[in-house]
């Protein structure tokens, strides 16, 4: 089972971020940490210089800046463009989710999030 | 898009939705009831749908509700952090089932496009004309839920 050192979860919903951290432990995967932003803003500052985050878990529709413009803007940047990303969101709109895995996202979870659905969406066995 | 909702199938996809979020979220019990009731609520959360068609989702519970769904998510959260965190669970949970509903009545992969989940507070009327009304019972706690076609002038 891969480890990751520091995983990145965006989403300005506090429960949403919660249940997402559990979701990730209880499938398997060894995490150094968890750090949270509430939305694409927050999280692109985090990710400035060396923050040791090598997973990410972003909602698309936050305040302030959302999940695809979050996403376009990381993967332009080189420090930030390999980190995987997979997305969380309520709603599976085709071609939200087409755009997105243009930008090369590795993955797409509709809520409510699984342990079983971060397992697929990671590559694990179930 | 201009469409009009089917009240029927939508009363039934959106008792399933619920059914779904508050068993997967927070795994509590909700059945539909035969005949709908009106509770007198302590928590209105809604959402308004821009696309594919205009329309808002309230859902409406008690505290003791409210109490259980938060201890269900966060059972070793300190009590006042609990309070705070579970007015956010029950926008999230509407979020999740408007996605679910949406998906459900319109189709996967159709265009969808939600508002930020808020809570509605004494005076906000109900907007729109009501397209469904379903109530439902959480393991002996009422749930209703409210849709409405909502016509937006901008």
């Amino acid at each position: 089972m891969p480890q990751y050192r520091s995983v990145l979860i965006v989403d300005d919903s506090p429960t949403s971020r919660m249940i997402i951290q559990r979701c990730i432990e209880m499938s398997g995967f060894e995490v150094g940490s968890f750090v949270f932003a509430e939305n694409g803003i927050d999280a692109l500052a985090l990710l400035d210089g060396d923050s040791g985050i090598d997973l990410i878990f972003s909602d698309i529709n936050m305040p302030k800046m959302d999940g695809q413009t979050f996403v376009r803007l990381l993967k332009n940047r080189a420090s930030t463009a390999a980190i995987p990303v997979v997305i969380t969101s309520s709603i599976a709109d085709g071609s939200i989710e087409s755009e997105l895995n243009r930008l090369g996202i590795s993955a797409f979870i509709k809520k409510p999030v699984s342990p079983e659905k971060v397992l697929r969406a990671l590559g694990g066995k179930e | 898009m201009n469409q009009n909702l089917d009240a029927e199938r939508a009363a039934l996809l959106l008792a399933k939705a619920v059914s779904s979020v508050f068993a997967e979220v927070a795994f509590i019990d909700v059945e539909p009831l035969p005949v709908a009731q009106s509770i007198r609520e302590d928590h209105c959360a809604a959402i308004d749908v821009l696309l594919p068609l205009s329309c808002r989702i309230e859902l409406r519970i008690r505290q003791a509700l409210l109490d259980r769904i938060a201890e269900s998510l966060f059972p070793d959260m300190e009590e006042q952090e609990k309070k705070r965190t579970a007015a956010d669970s029950l926008l999230e949970m509407l979020n999740i089932l408007a996605g679910i509903f949406l998906s459900s009545y319109f189709g996967q992969g159709t265009e969808i496009q939600l508002e930020l989940p808020r809570y509605l507070y004494f005076g906000e009327q109900t907007a729109g004309q009501p397209v469904a009304a379903i109530s439902m019972d959480a393991e002996g706690e009422p749930v209703s839920v409210l849709l409405t076609s909502v016509r937006y002038r901008y």
